[in-house]
């Protein structure tokens, strides 16, 4: 079937892309341009910018705007010096297509020049019989910038877990199918989260996870220095290697001084439920990184 | 469910412009306003599959809010073809 090119959408296309080209190589320096960007925000995050801005230059109830006409549309278009003419066809739908078809620096222009033009506003005034003019320019100016707000965040998302009631990191944690080539550290780690989903078994699954930690120590050398050193600067790539150091030190110090990894007299139990959980997210966190990383590695 | 393979890189169109510089950005951004421009008039259903790959192109450049935006345009309408038939041929 033969096409026809329509020039209208052409036109839409391109000032979208020139306006994304001005918010890469505007000047920052600039007021005027920092404004127009900050306008550039509220008109890309909003699919529907300029469908609401149409009927603040309509004036349409209940807005506080004034009310244009056809011959007024036309005025005020031409009066910003924009040969724009009305067509007869809805007003709202034309003033919308005309905005489509301007860049954002002419949008920043039509709000500050016309949109907000108090000679218009003055003419309502008198034709309603409005002695307070101010009142209603101040309701207009209110009206715009939520206008603004809203088409800033109207795009702000939800996130699912928030409503699949569950907390991603933990999913991921769980989840994370990380498989070393040492099979005991592997059961070791897996044993511990099979555990920690029984209420009895809390605190050996904090045991498991404590031994896991002390074998992946050894994962690289018998000796646990040497090891255990590698693994570190391995894991603080990008990062710092100091914050992971005081991790597995003040990790492995928990470990001795708790029953965790010794069960003399003098060994600390944990009692409290909120500490075991503690315990076993902080080190099931550090444990996450380590075979990651060691995967990573390896790649 | 492996973390490392979530990163945004995996779509090797999208890793295209997620690895741009703002210069690369901005080249490539006009090089395909040429490009649309290109089409204004001689966008024809001969070219049609070359025009919807440059569309496809900018589509995945953009971000969410402009993609919604620009698929929004309506750049071609199609003609009943009346080639085949002229008012003198029809068999009534």
């Amino acid at each position: 079937m033969p096409i026809e090119p329509i020039e209208k959408g052409f036109k839409q296309a391109e000032i979208l892309i020139k306006d994304i080209l001005f918010g890469f190589e505007f000047d920052k320096n600039n007021p005027n341009d920092l404004k127009n960007f900050k306008l550039l925000k509220a008109r890309q995050e909003n699919p529907d910018f300029e469908a609401g801005l149409a009927v603040f230059i309509c004036g349409e109830p209940p807005s506080n705007f004034p009310y244009r006409s056809s011959f007024f549309l036309t005025k005020f278009f031409t009066d910003l010096g924009l040969n724009y003419s009305h067509d007869g066809s809805t007003r709202r739908f034309w003033v919308k297509d005309v905005l489509l078809e301007l860049p954002i620096e002419k949008i920043s222009y039509i709000i500050e020049n016309g949109l907000f033009n108090k000679r218009d506003f003055r003419r309502v005034a008198k034709e309603k019989g409005i002695v307070d003019l101010d009142e209603i320019y101040q309701k207009a100016i209110t009206e715009f910038k939520s206008f603004i707000e809203e088409s800033l965040h109207i795009n702000t998302t939800i996130d699912l877990t928030y409503l699949l009631d569950m907390n991603i990191n933990v999913e991921l944690l769980f989840e994370n199918p990380n498989q070393t080539d040492d099979e005991e550290l592997n059961k070791l780690i897996q044993e511990s989260k099979d555990r920690f989903f029984n209420p009895k078994d809390k605190y050996v699954a904090i045991e498991k996870l404590w031994d896991a930690f002390e074998r992946v120590k050894t994962y690289f050398d018998s000796n646990k220095k040497t090891s255990s050193k590698l693994l570190v600067s391995i894991i603080s790539r990008g990062f710092d290697e100091s914050i992971i150091n005081d991790e597995f030190a003040a990790l492995t110090k928990i470990g001795n001084d708790f029953r965790i990894r010794h069960h003399e007299t003098d060994k600390k139990a944990i009692t409290n439920n909120k500490h075991l959980n503690y315990l076993f997210f902080r080190m099931m966190t550090l444990m996450d990184l380590c075979l990651t990383s060691i995967n990573e590695n390896k790649e | 469910m492996n973390i490392n393979n979530k990163h945004p890189s995996h779509n090797k169109k999208k890793q295209r412009a997620y690895c741009m510089n703002n210069t690369e950005k901005i080249q490539f951004l006009k090089s395909k306003l040429s490009e649309l421009n290109g089409f204004r008039v001689t966008l024809d259903s001969d070219n049609l599959k070359n025009f919807e790959t440059l569309k496809l192109e900018i589509i995945n450049f953009l971000n969410d809010s402009q993609r919604i935006r620009f698929n929004q345009i309506i750049f071609y309408t199609e003609r009943p073809d009346n080639s085949e038939f002229l008012g003198d041929d029809l068999p009534f």
